[in-house]
Order: structure tokens, then sequence, then C-alpha cells
């Protein structure tokens, strides 16, 4: 029973207050007065004999309960202040009663508003939502993974959102589901000591040790390819060594600093850095490599006499040594010159000499022994071929026949005028020959025709008249018992012979294969060939090697790690440093127990900081004991280390620190740091703003700049709070807003899985068109929070957004392509939300439009009117089976009807005001049966809404009652409860604001971030101290 | 010491309703035995949204006995099996204004609430018996569905309502599965992936455990959810281990289907509802028929249903749109053609188990499957009385073949008939719902 019957309410009431707090009656002084008139003239039809509308004023009767009732007292004030009611068939209320009673109510309702305003009010812990599942996971993963498709689906509460702890329920499949989920997740997931949690679109699954190994390997060599090949030279560029050699010696003489010279020649630093660091380096010996940089070190100082030019003699010595060094190559096609060929070099194989020797009468043939001394370096030279203007002749044969001919000359009678060049010619050729068919060790015997060489040594041929080439088929001489260390050159030159006791660069090298020369040799010329790579793709390679490496190469196009660093970025070094790490603890096969250790603690640090980023707050000491518990555990059953993290991921997950986002109470021993504030409620502390924040305005969790500013609690600082929020607003994630919030307020949210056409009447309506439906909606919304647009240009708005498809099935011009743009459509009947197919297409029926189901979802969803449900044995009005035009006539009889008229007087009108649009949302000129469209209504003042324009007519001069709701609604769905009323002060502020600012949405959002609401929590209890 | 002793503890201690206090009251009909060779009993209500087309409705006794309502003919095979009864309702669902909403108590019979925050029906029938019996079984109740609530709000109702009639706490409703491969996961999985998931599930109770003391009392309510949620997780895990080794004993009643004979199914939702619909029906008789488990209910639609039947000729609007007729005589028919359609998935549905021979009895003779609405004329939004027809023997203790009319009895409360099932189930409660004595059929 309740004792409050057995006193006079008004007085008891009263004197009670001061214990009650809010929530309690505070106006009821002239209830005596209001109560008999409501008994008189209400009482009939609502608690009497019926209850119309769900209203039951006569239940009130001993109590108004007017901050239970507040919605209930709000709807008696708005229909007998706008003379709804009484209805016309009823006991009228004159003037004076009019005023007594809403005089009194709205009194009462101020009262209760303002006595409470600002609480925080009843909010239950809410879980992530399925949509903040999947945007939490893309946020932590990078990745669209959209898990929370089969999970549990959701409904609405408070004022319409899925987001409402209340209406968020878990089951033991739910929490099945999020395990499946979870472990989805970890199986994406590679878990590494360095690079920590990363999620791949590719399932990863287990990998073994080898596995681990291979793929860092592989990740960091295609990493250092990557990143390195749009900074280094191409095949085709100019490598501008000599300009490089000089930089150097302007370095050495001038003391130029390398970044002044650099940046004046437009060499590139790194590089030049390199070349300097290898013209004066001594390590790694090569003979090869020394061709340059000993040469660059012999290169002359400065010109005494002129010590600000660079002497001609430098220049000319760098253009030489340039030239050697490229000799090496073939210009014409990188990666093929003798650098390459060299490694084949085998010793069996003949390696002909040939020279174009047109115009010469000599050919020296040079046989070089290196410089490493001359054992074993025997050239044999079987054959020699001399290509003349007409045919050719064999040197040996042509040999014999010249001295023949001379000697013939010579024992002619008389004998000839150049007798004695004759005799000094005759003698020279028979020293050649004799040179033939002769070994130097006098113990080989040879073929007569064959020539043998010992290095060093230049052998020089005199040659037939017309001679234009020589070709000599040469090998090296495998049966004499030093060819195992043989190293061994020879060309065949007209000019100069080059030095034969030195290398010749540029010509091969041949050896005896897997001899100790060969390979030291090689050995020393591959310094030379990793310093100057021929080949672009080698140049890659060579500073991919760097993961091999610990100190940077010697190369000179090439980067070492700091230099890629310096090069790229942040990003990349942390990147890098990471990958080598994985490298450093997955590379070698075994790991001591100090490495073993080290990676254990690289790989739980990790999963703290994902846990911390998934949970949205620093972790405790518990929590990390907990997280490295599970860890050991795993590796104690001998999981291999991913997979004992992976078990530690899914625990994360599964967690409730994950799902829920839990606000604490402070509990014994915190309270003075979490005091009460002046309002007695508990502040949030910053971690919760911070979701709060992030969780409204992106459906997702924290970013890593709000996480910083609520770790160092300066998030509740105002201004830091109002920067946030505006970084936030400017951010792409504000979208998210678009989809959850508009989304299902306005109900477009599910609208391309939905199948409310009938597709043999409309087969117009393509998955295509429903899915650019849904998009206009969604880029509607998108642009009026990304770029904070006007609230009210939802409703009155001149523009639309459009691809070609959409745009053709609105029949408006001149918009092609699949992308979608904003289009001002203020000439062909559309703008804003009232001309969206998606709208127009949800509240009609399968078959044929609804006025009824149009103007209801203006009225309530959009304009935010209470609409009560039909109530119980009216005439049925059966808009489908009637012709349109007997559809408005039917309704408008239904309007006759007291009961119905109350509602349908408002509604109806609005629908009727959108007749020219069809059931998937064309414009039209003809009703379904062909009949004339006829889009007026009017409304029960008088009002005339003609069609479209005169609806945005009606929206416009209405426009601050759809702000309203448009800010209640945010509202709701920012604090996860219904709007109350003691939110009524904060709602009016963020109308003032919206006024204030233009109408920009940006105003609404502040206001709400700023509001005591969302700020604190009610003071509660917390469980431990409740139930001590 | 043991742990999952200690943890349940802790649950209970915390205040976590685990459900209601074990029974210990004997059945009248003794059919809860596990260690007997007969086979169990199974329970499901099978619900369609939106009520039915009262002109073609029910049965009356001839003189050869039950004779079908044109809606019903599908059953006329299985007539020997089928109680038709008549009057039944739940005097709560016509006390407030709504439609719908208030009306969705099919198996509570308590007051719907109406708020869009703290939802209350009551905890229904299925999930009581699925409480005491569901020890039995791998999974103690399978909760199946169609579609999905709308978000929203409207009319001060929360849009849940629509789309549970299963409650497992008189505030949480229980997850219904709509996906026919997570359905089939559900009931078929063997256990082993969960075996992993095991330490991980003591350690978040364990986290739980921890926030809990400083939540307020309204969010340790949800915390508890997650709580109750895990620890039963858990036991079903132990449970499906016993109930394995028991298997392998090879004493007692053993089902006659013991391997999956439907493949699992293509993941997401069929195209047609018609597929969906016998997916389902074949993932439920299969569950019964391996005994997977014993309990179940299974929405055919949602109330306020959008599902619509293309392959039915000529029939486009969804069936919410079709129950508000309005005695148009081509909507009407078109609401028949549903009716019809559905009945005849659910006679398919009961023809199967009929023909799955359990030993003494077929599948069917062990079972009590229901069809009801929240409605009967959907059009009136009328739930002075409702639908309900009864297929099986509930083991031998219901006679078939009859209609009842209790329209003019003074006491027809739908829950005097869920209190008669129950008891079948082994279930034995004084009261139920708004029910004080057994319905006797």
């Amino acid at each position: 029973m309740n004792f409050r019957l057995l006193f006079p309410i008004s007085v008891f009431t009263v004197a009670i207050l001061p214990c009650i707090g809010f929530g309690a009656d505070l106006a009821v002084s002239d209830w005596k007065d209001v109560q008999p008139l409501l008994s008189a003239k209400c009482y009939r039809c609502h608690g009497g004999e019926k209850i119309e509308g769900d209203i039951n004023l006569k239940a009130l009767a001993n109590e108004p309960k007017i901050s239970e009732e507040f919605e209930l007292w709000n709807r008696v004030h708005e229909s007998i202040a706008s003379e709804d009611m009484p209805p016309p068939t009823a006991d009228p209320l004159a003037p004076v009663e009019k005023e007594l009673i809403t005089g009194w109510v709205k009194e009462s309702l101020d009262e209760v508003a303002a006595a409470s305003s600002g609480d925080p009010g009843p909010v239950t812990m809410r879980r992530l939502t399925n949509a903040e599942f999947d945007r939490t996971i893309h946020d932590l993963t990078g990745r669209d993974f959209g898990l929370a498709k089969q999970f549990q689906a959701e409904a609405g509460g408070g004022e319409g959102f899925s987001n409402i702890g209340d209406v968020m329920f878990l089951s033991p499949a739910a929490i099945d589901k999020y395990f499946s989920a979870a472990r989805q997740l970890a199986d994406h997931a590679t878990i590494m000591p360095g690079t920590g949690l990363v999620f791949h679109d590719q399932r990863i699954g287990l990998r073994g040790p080898e596995q681990l190994k291979g793929q860092a390997e592989q990740g960091l060599y295609v990493w250092y390819q990557q990143k390195a090949a749009p900074y280094l030279p191409s095949d085709s560029d100019d490598m501008r060594e000599g300009e490089y050699m000089l930089a150097c010696w302007k370095h050495q003489n001038f003391k130029t600093p390398v970044e002044t010279l650099a940046s004046e020649t437009g060499l590139k630093l790194p590089f030049l850095e390199n070349w300097w660091n290898l013209v004066n380096s001594t390590e790694p010996k090569s003979r090869f490599l020394d061709l340059i940089r000993v040469r660059w070190r012999e290169l002359p100082g400065l010109d005494a006499t002129n010590s600000n030019e660079v002497p001609v003699e430098v220049s000319n010595q760098i253009a030489s040594i340039r030239a050697d060094h490229l000799s090496w190559n073939n210009s014409q096609k990188a990666g093929s010159g003798i650098q390459r060929q060299q490694q084949d070099a085998d010793g069996i194989r003949p390696y002909p000499m040939k020279c174009d020797v047109t115009g010469h009468s000599k050919v020296h043939i040079c046989v070089g022994d290196i410089g490493d001394g001359n054992a074993g370096d025997i050239a044999l030279i079987p054959e020699i071929t001399v290509k003349l203007k007409k045919g050719s002749v064999n040197y040996f044969n042509w040999l014999k026949k010249e001295i023949d001919d001379v000697s013939n000359s010579l024992a002619a009678t008389p004998p000839p005028e150049n007798a004695e060049e004759l005799k000094q010619c005759l003698e020279e050729l028979g020293r050649i020959l004799a040179v033939f068919g002769k070994h130097p060790q006098p113990e080989r015997t040879i073929e007569p025709q064959v020539l043998a060489l010992a290095a060093p040594q230049v052998f020089t041929l005199p040659l037939p008249d017309d001679a234009v080439q020589v070709r000599a088929e040469t090998k090296l001489d495998l049966e004499n018992p030093e060819a195992e260390k043989a190293t061994i050159q020879w060309e065949m030159t007209t000019g100069t012979p080059r030095d034969v006791n030195a290398i010749l660069p540029g010509v091969l090298t041949i050896w005896k294969v897997s001899t100790e020369a060969a390979r030291n040799t090689m050995r020393d010329f591959n310094i030379m060939r990793e310093a100057f790579p021929d080949m672009f793709e080698r140049r890659l390679e060579v500073v991919a090697r760097n993961l091999y490496r610990n100190k940077p190469g010697i190369s000179v196009y090439y980067f070492s790690d700091e230099q890629l660093g310096q090069i790229l970025g942040e990003r990349d070094r942390v990147q890098l440093t990471a990958m080598k790490k994985d490298w450093r603890y997955v590379g070698p096969g075994n790991l001591n127990d100090t490495l073993q250790k080290e990676y254990d603690l690289a790989m739980v640090e990790h999963l703290h900081q994902f846990a911390a980023r998934a949970w949205r707050r620093p972790l405790s000491e518990v929590d990390k004991a907990s997280l490295d518990a599970l860890y050991q555990d795993g590796r104690a059953k001998e999981l291999d280390r991913e997979s004992a993290a992976r078990e530690v991921l899914v625990r994360i997950l599964v967690s409730p620190h994950f799902l829920f986002k839990a606000e604490t109470l402070p509990v014994a021993g915190e309270a003075e740091k979490r005091t009460r504030s002046d309002d007695g409620d508990i502040p949030l502390a910053a971690w919760e703003v911070a979701s709060r924040l992030s969780y409204f305005l992106w459906a997702s969790l924290p970013d890593e700049e709000l996480a910083n500013v609520a770790a160092d609690g300066s998030l509740l600082k105002p201004e830091v709070l109002a920067t946030q929020s505006k970084r936030m607003l400017k951010d792409v994630r504000f979208a998210a807003l678009a989809h959850e919030f508009a989304g299902q307020w306005l109900k477009y949210r599910g609208f391309e899985d939905e199948d409310g056409v009938d597709l043999k009447v409309f087969p117009e309506m393509t998955s295509e068109i429903r899915s650019d439906m849904k998009r206009e909606a969604i880029e509607y919304f998108t642009h009026l929070f990304r770029e904070d647009r006007k609230v009210s240009d939802v409703v009155v708005g001149e523009t639309t957004f459009l691809n070609e498809r959409l745009a053709k099935f609105y029949d408006v011009p001149g918009v092609t392509g699949d992308d979608f743009r904003e289009v001002n459509v203020s000439k062909y009947h559309r703008g804003g939300l009232l001309g969206m197919g998606a709208i127009l297409t949800e509240t009609s029926r399968p078959l044929r439009t609804s006025p009824v189901l149009r103007g209801d979802y203006l009225y309530a969803v959009v304009l935010g009117n209470h609409s009560p449900p039909p109530p119980p044995n009216v005439p049925k009005l059966d808009e489908n089976s009637l012709k349109p035009a007997s559809l408005r006539e039917a309704l408008m009889l239904h309007r006759q009807d007291q009961a119905c008229s109350v509602c349908h007087d408002r509604i109806d009108p609005l629908g009727f005001a959108l007749e020219s649009y069809d059931a998937i949302g064309r414009f039209r000129s003809a009703d379904e049966s062909g009949g004339p469209i006829d889009d007026t209504g009017s409304l029960k003042d008088g009002t005339v809404l003609d069609g479209m324009e005169g609806l945005r007519k009606y929206l416009s001069e209405n426009e601050n009652q759809f702000n309203e709701n448009f800010s209640r609604k945010l509202l709701g769905y920012a604090l996860g409860r219904e709007v109350l009323p003691s939110d009524t002060k904060l709602l009016e502020k963020m109308q003032h604001s919206l006024h204030e600012n233009g109408g920009s949405v940006s105003a609404l959002v502040i206001e709400i971030v700023t509001s005591r609401q969302f700020l604190n929590r009610r003071h509660e209890l917390p469980i431990a101290l409740a139930n001590p | 010491m043991n742990t999952n002793t200690s943890r349940r503890k802790f649950l209970r201690g915390a205040g976590v309703a685990l459900g209601l206090p074990w029974l210990e009251s004997i059945s009248a009909f003794g059919v809860e035995n596990t260690k007997s060779n007969a086979a169990p009993c199974r329970l499901a209500v099978c619900f369609t949204g939106n009520g039915v087309n009262p002109h073609h409705w029910g049965a009356t006794m001839g003189e050869n006995g039950i004779e079908l309502a044109n809606t019903l003919r599908p059953l006329e095979p299985l007539k020997q099996s089928v109680a038709v009864f008549k009057g039944l309702w739940n005097p709560t669902t016509v006390e407030g204004e709504g439609g719908h909403y208030p009306k969705m108590n099919v198996l509570s019979g308590l007051r719907v609430k109406k708020t869009t925050t703290d939802v209350e029906v009551g905890t229904t029938m299925d999930q009581i018996v699925a409480e005491h019996c569901g020890r039995n079984t791998p999974v103690p109740s399978i909760v199946l569905g169609t579609e999905r609530p709308s978000y929203s709000t409207d009319s001060g109702f929360t849009s849940i309502y629509s789309a549970y009639i299963s409650w497992n706490s008189p505030t949480t409703p229980a997850p219904k599965e709509i996906f026919p491969q997570q359905a089939f996961d559900q009931l078929f999985d063997d256990g082993s992936k969960r075996k992993r998931d095991r330490s991980i599930l003591d350690i978040v109770l364990n986290d739980a455990k921890e926030l809990r003391p400083r939540l307020s009392q309204r969010d340790s309510q949800k915390l508890d959810e997650y709580l109750s949620s895990v620890g039963e997780l858990e036991q079903r895990v132990e449970q499906a281990e016993k109930i394995s080794q028991v298997e392998t004993n090879g004493q007692g009643w053993h089902p006659t289907v013991k391997a999956a004979t439907l493949d699992r199914p293509a993941s997401g939702i069929p195209a047609s509802s018609e597929d969906h619909l016998r997916l389902m029906f074949d993932i439920l008789l299969l569950a019964f028929q391996m005994d997977r488990t014993r309990v179940a209910t299974f929405m055919l639609n949602n109330d306020l249903s959008n599902m619509r039947f293309p392959s039915l000729g000529g029939v486009s609007s969804g069936i919410h749109e079709l129950s508000h007729h309005a005695g148009d005589e081509t909507r009407l028919s078109h609401y028949q053609q549903v009716n019809e359609f559905q009945v005849k998935l659910w006679a398919e549905f009961l023809g199967k188990m009929a023909a799955t021979n359990e030993g003494e009895r077929s599948l069917l003779d062990n079972s009590m499957i229901m069809l009801t609405s929240s409605l009967m004329d959907g059009n009136a939004h009328d739930s002075t009385q409702l639908p309900v027809v009864l297929v099986g023997g509930g083991c031998g203790t219901i006679k078939g073949g009859q209609a009842y009319d209790l329209s003019k009895e003074p006491n027809r409360k739908l829950c005097r008939l869920h209190l008669a099932l129950m008891d079948r189930m082994g279930v034995r409660l004084d009261h139920f719902g708004d029910a004080e004595n057994t319905l006797q059929i």
C-alpha cells in the first residue's frame, strides 16, 4: 500500500522534500486546483472508460508524479496548449481553465527539470556494440575483419540506439562468439620480439622456427629493397663517379664540408660520404679496389700557385681513373661486362683476343701477371687469324711466307735497293717466328705453329699491309705444373701497351678453377664488385645485405641503415629497428639464456602495450602479472613463443576490460584522488573521458594522441578537452556518426540488406541502386559531420550526393562516373534527407507509397513528436487495397473519427506532400493506377503543404524543432541513455550554442562533451563499499 | 582444492542469478531419469509473429475424432498426435496499450515492462526447463530464429521485445541464433575447440572479479551477465567431457542418430526465407535426433516481421503488413497462404520426427512440439485468445487427436499449459507466470 495515501498529499510531500533530494515531486502546490479540472474534463477518456492515447490521467489522481511521468505531463502540456485536447467532441476548457492547467504543468515540469539539472543520470555500463567492436578491432589491427557480422543482433534502447548498456546482453553463446572472433584474429597475427603484434589479411597460423627465421629474413630483405629502390641510381643513370671523386678531392684539399659540396653540385650526400670513406679506406684489402682508392690518394694536391683552382692534372687523372673503372662494366648493357664474367672464368675454355688493326702495321699482345707474381702465368695461342681487306690468313703461315718472300727478294739479282731494310725485317720476322713452337719452359714441346707466352710480357707482331682485324685463340697453359698458381690477363692492342706488371683494368683474369689462386683473386675482385655493383638489382641487394652486417658496407651507391633512416624518417626507422630486433632473436638457431630471457621479455612487453591500447587504460601491475602468467603457462606447456603470445592475445580480447567500457568508482584509499565534484558527482577518470569521447565521435577506441593526454591527465583540463574534441571532429573516423548515429536514428543503417520492395513491380530497384541509395545517405551525413555543416541542412538543404547511376535513377543530368559527389539538386525536387531514395523507399509499402508511413516518419522520427500506437478497436484503414485516389479519401474519412484524427491530422498531410515520389523514391507525375498526383496536405491550423517545396518551407519554419530533436538524439547517443528532464537545461544550452555558431553541428558536439553529464557519473557506492 | 567449486561459490556469492534453485521434487511423470533405458522427453516451442487468420485456424471434435481447420491441414497425417487448444491466453497482454510489444510474453505469462532501457519479461518456461534438464545434454537449450531485431524504440518500448520469446532471466533475453552455420556449430561442436579456451575462461573470470568491486550496483549487474555466461560456458565444456565419458560407458539410453547427417551449412543467411526456415528445422531435428539438446524454441519470424515469401506466387508484402489485411480478400488470401506455408514446413519437420525410431516410440512420440503466436487475429491485435497447437506424445503422457475448447472456462491461462509441459520435462512447479494450477491434458 502506498503510505502517501494516508496523508494529505501536498503537505506531506513538500515537507519531506529536503530528505528525498532530486527525483521527488517539487511542484504540487496547486495540484488541488488542477486535479478537479482534469477529473472533470479529461478522466473520462484518459483512465475512466477508456485510456486514449495510452495516457491514463486518472491513475495519477492522487499524486501527479511529475518527475516519473515527465514525458506524459509534457504531452499533456503540449496537447492542451495546442488545443488538440480536449477534442472538439468533448467538453471544452474555458480559457482560464486552460491557463490554470498549462501554467501549473509547465511550472511543475520546469521545477523538476531545474532541481536535478545536469544530473549525469543513470548510465548502465556499456559493452562494445557490434559496430564498435569492428571499428575498435580495425583501429587496433589496421585491418577490417568484419568479425561482428555473426555476433548476436542488437536492438535499440534509450533514444533508439544500440549503444545503451541496458539493452546489451551477454550469454554463453555470445562469449563463445567473442572467443571465435579472438581466435580468428590471433590466427591472423604475427607476434615477434621486435615488430610485436602485426595483423595480416591472410591467416598466418602456427609457424616453426625455420619459418619464423625465413619470414623474418624475407621480410627484411624485401623491406630494404622496397625502401632503397626509389633512391638508388638506375642502370641508365649517370653515376657521376668523376664528380664524386672530385668532390672528395675538394673536401680533402679545400676543406669544404661534404654537405656543402653535395648541395652545391647536386650530388647525393650519402653517396658522397660513401665515396669519401671508400677512397680513404685501406680495409678490406683489395688490389682491384685500390685501382680507384690508391690512385685517388695519389692525386696531386693543391697547386701552390693557384690554390683556389683544381689543377688540370687532378681532373685528368680523375678522368682516367673513372675510365678504367667504367671499363670493368659494359656501358651498353649493365651487368654483362667483365665484372660479371669474371666469376665464370675457368681456364679451360679459350679466351680469344681480338683487335681492330686497320691502318696499323703492328699489334701488341700484352700478357699481364696482375702484379702478383708470374708463377704459372703462361698463355698458349694455337692460332692467330688475320682478317684482311679481302679474305684472311693464318698468321703463322703468313709469317713463314713473308719470310720466304723477303728472303726471295733479298736473293734476287741485283739485290733490291732496300736490301738493308729487308735484312733487318727478315731478322725481325725470324726472331718472331723463332718464338712460335717454343715453350718458355725448355723441357716442354709444343706444335710449331703454337705461340706460348709467359707473363709479364708484351709481344709485338708485325702485320700484313691490308690487315683489318687480328684474332687469337688464347688459353691458359694447363699442362704447366705451376698452372695451379696462375692468374693471368691478356689483351691485344695497337696503342701503347699498358703495364703488364700490374692489373689491366677491364680485362678478364684467367685462372685454373678451384685453385687457391683463383679463390684469393676472386675474393679480392669481389670486394671491388661489392663496392660498385654493376646493376641496379645488385645495388638493391647490397643494401638488403645490411641484414647480415653489423657495420655499414663498403659500397658507394648504397645506404647504411643510418643513411636509409635519415632519408625515410621516423616511422621507417622504428620499423627497421623492430625488424632487425626480430632477426636478432629468430635468426640464430640457438639462443643463450640471456637472449632467451630478452626474447620473452620483448614478447611480453608487446602484449602489455597491446592490452593497454585494447583496454583503453594504463595497465596495473596486477594486469601485467596476469598477462605474463598466461604467457609463461603457454611456454611451460611447450607452446612456441608466438603461440603462447597468441593465447594472451585471445585472453585480452575476451576480457571484460576489452568488451566493456567500464567506468569505475573510487574504492577505499582512492577517495582523496577522485573526490566528488561540487555537484556531488563523481568525475570520470581521464581515460574514461577519453573512451567516452572516442566512442561517441568515432565509435572506436582512443588514438595515440588522445591516449597520451589521458595518460598524463591533461585531458581533464577544459582547454585540452576542447582541443582534442575539435581535432577529433576533423578526423576521418568522425564519419562513424553518419553510420551509427544518423543511420540508426533515421533508419537507413540496414537499408542495403532489406527487401521491402516488390521486385516484380519495381525491377529497377537493383541491388546496385539499393547500395547507391544507402551510400547517398552515408555520404550526406559524413559530409555534414566532417565539414561541420548546418544541422538544419538535413531537412532544408539543396544538395545531395550522387554517382552517375543514382543520378540517372533520379533523372538528375550531368553526373558521370562511379564516384559520388555533391550535386545541387534543388531543381530536381530533391536535396537533404527528404529527397533521399533510401528514406522514400524505407517509408513505402512493397507495392506502393504510404502517406501514413512517410508522414509518421517525418512527424515522429525526424521531428521527434510523440506518436502513440493506433488504439485498438478503431475502424481499420486499409491503405493497400485501395486505389491511390480513394486512399486519400479513406484517410480523410478515417480522420473524422476522433480517435484517429488526433494523430492522423498531423501525420497524413506531411506524408501527402511526398506523394510525388513513388515507392522506390522516383519523382513521378502519375500514381500507381495512372491517376494524377495530389501532393498537397493541409494541416489542422490551415497551413497547406504543397508538395516537396511546401514541405521544405514548412520544415524551414519549424527548423528549431528539427534542431531540438537532432540535439536530443545526439545527446542520447553520446550519453548512452534516455534523455531526462534533468537534461533540459543542457538541451537549451545546445540550442543556444547552435544558434550562436551558425547552426554548425560541432557546436552541439562541443556542448555535449563539455557538459556535466558527459564528464561525470552519478555518485553511487561501488560494490566494494556497498557490500563490505 | 577444486577451483571450479570455488568459482561457483564465488558466482553465487556475487549474487549471480545462475537460474532457479535446483528442483528436488519428483516429476509427476517420472520421465526425467538419465540412467533409465527410456528415451528422454523433448520440448520445442515454435512461434510465428503477427497472429494467424482466425477464420481458418483451429480444430473441432467430430464423429471420427479431431477435424482440422484449413490452415492446420498439413498436420492431417499426424493428427493422432495433435492437440489443438482454443481459448488459452495471457491476461496481462490486454491490460496496456500497444498492439505488439506488450504481448511478447508468450512463454512467461508475466507483464512486459514498458521501457526503452531496463527490459523485463520474466524467465520463460523453456529456459526454466533448460536450467533443469539441460545438464544432461551437451547444449542446455537452443534458441533459434530467422530475423534480427530492428534498431529504434517505439511507443516507449524497445524493439528487443519483438525479437525474443525465450528469456533466461526475467531481464535477459536468451540469445537467439539466426545463422544456420552458427546454430550448427553451437549444437554439434565436439568441445575440442573450447578446451583450449578453458584456461582463458578462468583468467577472464578473474578479470571480472577484480573489476566488480569498483562498479556500481547497476553496472555490476551487467558484469554479472558476463560472469555467469563465462561460468556457464566453462560448465558446458566440463559437461561435454562428462557426457562423452558416459557415452563411452555404453550404459543407459542412446540416441539412434550418432553422427551429423547434415553438412555444415554455408555462412550467412540463405537468400530465400523458405530455405532458411527448412535449414533451421533440419538443424533442430538433428539436435533432437542426436540428443544434443532437449529444449528448443524457434521463432519462424519475429513479431512485427518483415519476412517475405516471394516464392508463394503474388505474395509480396511482409508478414506484419499482410496481417493487417483489413478484411480485404486478396490480402486475406495472402495472409492465409503464408499461414499455411508455415504450418506445412512445420508439419514436414514433425513428419521427420515421427519417422525417427527411438525404440519403443518415435522421436515425435517422445516430444512435445508447440506452435503458437502472440496474437490470434493479427489484424485486430487480438490477444484475448492465442493459437496453440501441441504435437507429440510427451513420452506417452499426452493423448493426441484432441481439440480442447477452453474458451468458456473461467481459468484459461496459457501458463497452465506451460506447467503441464514443464511437469513432463521433470520440472514440477506449483505456479508459473500467472497460473497457479496445471492444465490437465
